[in-house]
């Protein structure tokens, strides 16, 4: 079943142990929460902020759609 | 399900040891634990052959620990049952062990609550590999930072709040001699220190300890027996999570809202009633979201007690006076345990520096296990009852 590809991110942290890593709680259009890596982009990161899908060779995480804007590759359509 | 107490049905403690929280690296768990295994035993005036049963609380210390511990005094031939529950592991074996006395399968029942954490290399609690959340790199405080996160975006609350519950747990642990941190700590020094996972530091975070601790459970007839202090327990309460897959609120703990509440029903008390409070702070939001879980503070304005001191020594309830496991230190499976022996102490007027003044009510609270799709694994909750 496919789901939806953007969200809100509900909350976040950067984890120092080992390499620093950004992980959230994102909170999908259809109701569905999962954990992920984060990226921020140039905006801060912020709780209720949108975000979207995105793959990237072997990787997947989450990113700002307002971060996004030079880079339509994670758009998701 | 509710169990109300009838007369007659009272479960009491009566013996508590513990041994001082500390990186003990050359100990095993059962050198851990045989000391408290006597010393408990000893102050319960209780002698081996009076056993009925044995739980032992523990999350990592292999096949038959308490097998292991009891037969090094010759405690054998009897019930013995290992428990674990992550956090909330050696108060789930008091949980046990109290229902056992309730069914009338013993008169006589010790718990054991042990833990070796400086077995692992070091960092972050080792969880289970099965969970998806764990593979896809979530540890501890990073559940709870993510929570803190929230916490701040939505209340009217500060970095210095959350340095505020370090602050005091460690006054508090600079009390006790069986606290593994005893120096106090500033505001700027809790804010200057590593960054684990932000917004909390590594002096937000409960340090890795071993530690053990035993408690003597006894029936209403058993207790008749014997001449030790004693505490009754009003209420023992276990809750396991419940699944969510979709939103969940990490500023209100469902599973520690639901087991206090019941716990409270339980003894036929309000939150108010309460002297003394043991509260599981693993990293000091934790304690910010369980006084408005537990009802201590209305929900939005636990920054309020913590601000105001109402939370220490001379204020309306003392939150985790052994330092709590900030500062006492967080031996996993035997924290439920050794907040027992805590409120036995507080309740029988024998805390030596940290005491409570007139402490009559107490609850303790452990709630753990990073799961995904639930808030925590496990909840227990209990109320302890001054006999005096």
């Amino acid at each position: 079943m496919p789901l939806a590809r953007r969200g809100t991110l509900y909350s976040f942290t950067t984890v120092h142990v080992g390499e620093p890593r950004v992980l959230g709680y994102v909170d999908l259009e259809d109701g569905v929460r999962t954990l992920a890596d984060i990226v921020a982009g140039p905006l801060p990161l912020t709780p209720d902020a949108p975000v979207e899908f995105v793959v990237d060779g072997d990787a997947w995480f989450f990113r700002l759609i307002d971060a996004n804007l030079d880079n339509p590759k994670g758009s998701g359509k | 399900m509710t169990t109300v107490p009838s007369a007659g049905d009272n479960v009491y403690i009566v013996g508590a040891a513990m041994i001082p929280i500390a990186k003990h690296r050359n100990s095993s768990y059962v050198g851990l634990a045989v000391q408290p295994l006597i010393d408990a035993l000893t102050s319960a005036g209780v002698d081996k052959t009076q056993v009925d049963a044995v739980y032992c609380g523990h999350a990592y210390g292999g096949m038959m620990t308490g097998q292991r511990i009891c037969k090094e005094v010759g405690l054998g031939g009897i019930p013995t049952v290992n428990v674990d529950n992550a956090c909330s592991g050696g108060a789930s074996a008091v949980h046990e062990g109290w229902a056992a006395i309730r069914r009338g399968d013993a008169d006589v029942v010790v718990v054991i609550g042990v833990e070796k954490l400086t077995q692992f290399a070091g960092g972050t609690l080792p969880l289970s590999g099965e969970d998806r959340e764990v593979r896809q790199g979530i540890v501890m405080p990073a559940v709870y930072a993510m929570r803190a996160t929230r916490y701040l975006h939505e209340r009217d609350a500060t970095v210095e709040d959350l340095a505020l519950v370090s602050v005091k747990a460690r006054e508090h642990g600079s009390r006790n001699p069986f606290a593994q941190m005893r120096t106090p700590v500033t505001v700027d020094e809790v804010l200057a220190a590593r960054m684990i996972a932000d917004p909390l530091t590594l002096l937000m975070c409960c340090p890795t300890g071993d530690g053990a601790a035993v408690v003597v459970l006894a029936s209403e007839r058993a207790r008749a027996k014997l001449s030790a202090p004693a505490v009754r327990i009003a209420a023992s309460v276990l809750h396991s999570g419940q699944v969510a897959e979709g939103f969940r609120d990490m500023t209100r703990p469902e599973i520690t809202y639901d087991s206090a509440r019941e716990a409270y029903e339980q003894a036929g008390i309000d939150p108010g009633d309460l002297d003394v409070v043991e509260l599981h702070d693993a990293f000091a939001i934790a304690e910010l979201v369980y006084y408005e879980a537990l009802g201590l503070a209305e929900p939005g304005r636990a920054v309020d007690l913590i601000r105001a001191g109402a939370t220490t020594y001379g204020g309306k309830v003392v939150v985790n006076p052994s330092g709590g496991l900030l500062a006492k230190g967080h031996p996993v499976g035997a924290s439920g345990v050794a907040q027992m022996v805590e409120m036995y102490w507080q309740l029988n007027g024998m805390a030596g520096d940290r005491q409570v003044d007139d402490a009559r009510l107490a609850l303790t609270h452990v709630t753990g296990g990073g799961t995904a799709g639930l808030d925590h694994g496990a909840c227990t909750v209990h109320i302890l009852e001054a006999v005096r």
